[in-house]
């Protein structure tokens, strides 16, 4: 196997105009459905942004569908619904306030770990390039336990934990996602991200925030140059960063006078611009051969994790 | 029958080949490792990505770079017609047109249709509904304010004197605060601050002020004021799909019981029964003339809140002034009432 050193190439080729049609198109049959078009509405959206972003000048492809995600929803409004319904009856017919609201918060941590682990299952496999699948190896009661274990110790640091909390969790996910026969790793160090807030936050509020460029600069930086992929051979991709404070400045506040201008509407434009920025700022290096990937990941179908976090509002990745 | 190239991809590997292939009949023809290929485009997934037309079948891909006018016409039956997509590859102005079209139209449907259907499923909420979000916001506002316990006392014996449809839901009390304000809750309390009896003068205002927000009770107006906004707000997060909102507009409920204001209408209505109510109780509805022109007093302004929830006192004041000049009114000075008021102004 020869390694031959060679840089990818990865961007984002979607113009403004394009996603404000994407956007246009999925509200306007959204409002005529009264809502329920919906979850085909955001199977649209990610299929849009994973088309235009392309690797070695290959598109990714998203193959969820809104059918699969509307299943998924009405689950999670049945959970969250039934879950709701409970605590408001204890706050409201028991009258016991403080039981029904901490239940309630109990209930959305405890949600948590379900909401990554069925997101990350459903996204990974329906993701895929040259046809390859992503795929997540996570176990859900492993992800449920360490949730806890640093939910835990976060309270007891006052939320200082956090950060470890944030980088342990990146840290096991990468650990359990495939391309392929391609493994992910995350070498980060908590400290170190911790140190990045800390100094950052202070910088900024000295400098009047003109800090701040730089500071994010750095956290895209740290997220960016400790992700690798390997294989059994040997073989690796790290990524390098190209993102500098200059360009974060020109975009921001493009997106800025773009957005208050437009009184909203010019949205599109300003996350285009962003998306092209940051995914033309990772520059991937290295020597996995990428006619060399082989399909091992499963299909899975269930959307219900992916729309419960998508109603609560929670992020991955 | 033309050989379109294109990059093959079998789906248990990411090596690519380049291919030819012939499209007949909706059958796609092409060699690989030596083998002839047919896929039926009925069963593919056929996706133009604009700068490339990409074709599936089970995990394999074809991809194509080239020729695309030439393949889309070979496809042209079978690629994605949806709606999504006729709409989506128009041209600008279209969406642009669409966009303010939705704008118009949701401005419309949130002023003029979700209001009065709101207040139609009003009666098919129980009033238990009502009770418990009244008591429930009841005992948190009463942890936070001072309760004139003597005054409220009074204030109670002078409502007994009165000529109420239903007394026994009724339940008055005073707040200890300059502010210039009363309000009802959906189940029946009243607060009263110690500010706007500070500026009446005799039993008419304060009867009149009661009837007022009597009329607010038994109409059910907080009630029809939180599902109006409540379905506005829904309405909207449904169609600008911020479906966390929905999730969350339920939690905000309760919270927003003070800061609703009445409708016109509603403030009509109330200013209709409270006068009834007045007449009812052989009161001087001058009473509740001049507690309008009080409270639209300039000097009042600035403690006065209940202004900016009553915008339209003067124009209230004069309505009261026409009846009265068209109307000569039988009324009879309560000295019970008139003993009562008194106490409640100097305790």
């Amino acid at each position: 196997m020869e390694l031959v050193k060679q840089n990818y190439d990865l961007k984002h080729i979607g113009s403004g105009k394009e996603l404000f049609k994407v956007f246009i198109t999925n509200w306007l049959l959204t409002v005529i459905t009264l809502g329920l078009y919906y979850p085909w509405a955001k199977a649209n959206t990610m299929q849009y942004f994973y088309q235009k972003t392309t690797l070695n000048n290959e598109a990714f492809t998203f193959s969820g569908t809104g059918k699969e995600m509307f299943k998924g929803f009405i689950k999670a409004i049945l959970i969250i619904g039934m879950a709701y319904g409970i605590c408001m009856f204890i706050i409201l017919g028991l009258k016991m306030q403080i039981v029904g609201v901490l239940l309630l918060y109990a209930f959305l941590f405890a949600l948590l770990p379900f909401v990554i682990h069925g997101t990350l299952k459903y996204r990974m496999s329906r993701s895929s390039w040259r046809g390859i699948r992503f795929g997540y190896r996570g176990q859900l009661k492993e992800l449920i336990g360490n949730c806890l274990k640093w939910t835990l110790f976060t309270i007891l640091t006052f939320g200082i934990y956090g950060v470890w909390y944030e980088v342990n969790l990146r840290k096991y996910i990468f650990k359990n996602i495939r391309f392929g026969n391609q493994k992910f790793e995350f070498k980060g160090e908590a400290s170190k991200l911790f140190g990045i807030y800390f100094i950052g936050y202070f910088l900024c509020v000295f400098t009047l925030g003109i800090y701040t460029f730089w500071w994010i600069k750095d956290i895209f930086n740290f997220y960016v140059e400790n992700t690798k992929v390997y294989n059994d051979n040997d073989e690796e991709i790290i990524f390098k960063s190209s993102l500098t404070a200059g360009e974060i400045f020109k975009v921001l506040m493009g997106n800025i006078f773009i957005t208050i201008f437009t009184l909203g509407f010019g949205a599109p434009w300003a996350i285009t611009r962003s998306y092209k920025l940051y995914i033309s700022s990772i520059k991937p290096t290295g020597n996995i051969n990428l006619n060399a990937i082989e399909q091992t990941e499963a299909n899975y179908k269930d959307a219900t994790g992916d729309d419960i976090g998508d109603l609560l509002e929670f992020d991955v990745i | 029958m033309t050989n379109f190239k294109g990059t093959y991809y079998n789906g248990t590997s990411s090596k690519s080949n380049d291919v030819l292939f012939t499209i007949n009949n909706d059958n796609l023809k092409f060699i690989y490792n030596s083998n002839y290929i047919n896929w039926d485009l009925n069963n593919c997934l056929i996706q133009d990505n604009t700068f490339e037309i990409s074709i599936k079948f089970l995990d394999q891909t074809i991809n194509v770079k080239n020729n695309l006018e030439e393949l889309k016409g070979s496809l042209k039956h079978l690629t994605d017609n949806s709606f999504y997509n006729k709409i989506l590859k128009s041209k600008l102005y279209v969406h642009l047109t669409i966009l303010v079209s939705i704008i118009g139209m949701l401005y419309l449907a949130n002023q003029h249709i979700i209001p009065p259907l709101a207040e139609k499923a009003v009666p098919l909420i129980p009033k238990s509904f009502d009770n418990t979000i009244g008591e429930s916001y009841f005992n948190d506002y009463s942890k936070l304010v001072k309760i004139d316990t003597l005054k409220t006392k009074t204030l109670n014996k002078f409502k007994e004197q009165l000529k109420l449809n239903n007394p026994e839901k009724i339940n008055l009390y005073v707040v200890t605060s300059n502010q210039i304000n009363a309000f009802c809750l959906p189940n029946g309390s009243i607060i009263i601050y110690t500010g706007i009896l500070n500026i009446m003068d005799n039993e008419n205002e304060l009867i009149a002020l009661l009837g007022h927000e009597i009329a607010h009770y038994n109409n059910r107006h907080s009630i029809k004021s939180l599902i109006k906004s409540t379905s506005s707000y829904m309405f909207l997060s449904i169609l600008t799909n911020d479906m966390a909102s929905i999730t969350g507009v339920m939690a905000d409920n309760i919270n927003m019981l003070q800061n609703l204001s009445f409708s016109r209408k509603q403030e009509n209505e109330a200013d209709t029964e409270g006068l009834d109510f007045i007449l009812k109780n052989n009161a001087n509805p001058k009473g509740m003339y001049t507690l309008f022109n009080k409270l639209s007093d300039e000097s009042n302004f600035k403690i006065s809140e209940i202004l900016s929830t009553h915008p339209d006192a003067k124009k209230r004041a004069k309505k009261i002034e026409n009846y009265l000049s068209n109307n000569k009114n039988n009324y009879s000075k309560n000295p019970t009432l008139h003993r009562l008021f008194v106490k409640l102004k100097n305790e």
